[in-house]
């Protein structure tokens, strides 16, 4: 069971089950298809597309469920958001304008090769994290404790830590490649 | 970041350290964005999450919608949007009934003739074995006699069939 669906019946595709279960996630699956979808997309379609991937080849996405792991809700929400994407692009790939690409990604820089071999595992994943939402999404820094569900004063933390095994490591690299 | 200096001294450190690595992240299922979003993971699984999360912007704006939506107001549904849905499984019930396998008729008549040639020869030997014992313990000339009156009865068991009645 869980959150009161009978999961078992559910995947045998008994038709109380699956009706009960439309009944208890539309609403949740329409909310979370409405953030996702673009502009000009019909949410209702995008809806059908949700319940269509659940239930198609003898519900195999529904199987892959578990309870234990996580809440049907969160799970769900995940699931209809990825579906309702790749639904829109393959009806409509997206284009994304060039002033929606964070400048950074773009800049083209005129100093020398880098000759300061950085190794991939330099930096936390999390580091990573932190530093890809703070200069590549120019969050600030408030947006990426909520997004990421910690303090902010964590988020300020981790960046310097990161910053000083960067700027460590670059002045060790260049000095060696002077010398 | 405190000071604009600051940050653009960040920003190119980043912009550095980008250009020389590659983000290798496996990607990760649903349900394990799942469990990182109720912040269920460990220190190490949420590290490979992380990770994952660094190279795909989709995935976050999941994981922040899924958090969002965990302490939202619940949506209904339009009733038309339910009723589509619903109609994607028809079948009340998904059980299989197994139909009853039909023998060939030749099969049934070898398996009858079997049994009716068994109950023969049952018979025939039990008739062998019951008229040896009887001819061997009661008496011959009584035996004999018994005999004789099987294969030829007195007159008056057939006595409507005499040689006088004129059939």
């Amino acid at each position: 069971m869980a959150d009161g669906i009978d999961l078992t019946a559910l995947c045998r595709g008994e038709k109380a089950a699956w009706d009960g279960f439309v009944r208890r996630y539309a609403g949740l699956i329409l909310s979370a298809v409405r953030t996702a979808a673009r502009a000009g997309s019909e949410v209702e379609d995008l809806v059908q597309e949700v319940f269509t991937r659940l239930c198609k080849d003898d519900f195999r996405l529904l199987k892959t469920y578990d309870p234990a792991r996580a809440g049907m809700s969160t799970w769900l929400t995940i699931v209809a958001r990825s579906t309702a994407r790749d639904a829109q692009r393959r009806r409509q790939p997206m284009v994304t304008p060039i002033d929606a690409v964070p400048e950074i990604l773009l800049a083209v820089s005129g100093a020398p090769p880098e000759h300061v071999r950085v190794p991939d595992e330099l930096l936390s994943p999390r580091q990573k994290l932190i530093l890809t939402l703070l200069y590549e999404r120019d969050m600030e820094v408030a947006e990426v404790a909520g997004a990421l569900g910690i303090d902010p004063q964590t988020v300020r933390s981790t960046h310097h830590k990161a910053m000083l095994k960067l700027r460590t490591h670059f002045a060790v690299g260049e000095k060696r490649a002077k010398s | 970041m405190t000071t604009p200096r600051d940050e653009a001294e960040g920003r190119t450190l980043w912009r550095r350290w980008r250009s020389r690595t590659a983000n290798t992240a496996a990607p990760v299922d649903a349900l394990l964005l799942a469990a990182y979003s109720e912040g269920r993971l460990n220190a190490g699984r949420a590290e490979a999450v992380e990770y994952w999360l660094a190279a795909c912007p989709e995935a976050l704006a999941d994981v922040v919608a899924a958090r969002a939506a965990a302490e939202a107001p619940p949506t209904v549904a339009p009733h038309a949007v339910i009723v589509r849905a619903s109609a994607l499984v028809t079948r009340p019930s998904a059980e299989i009934v197994p139909l009853r396998r039909i023998a060939p008729r030749w099969r049934a008549a070898i398996a009858w003739s079997g049994i009716a040639a068994s109950l023969m020869a049952t018979s025939l030997i039990g008739f062998a074995l019951g008229s040896d014992a009887y001819f061997s313990t009661a008496d011959t000339s009584a035996a004999d006699s018994a005999f004789q009156t099987l294969l030829d009865p007195p007159t008056g068991l057939f006595s409507s069939f005499g040689e006088d009645n004129g059939i």
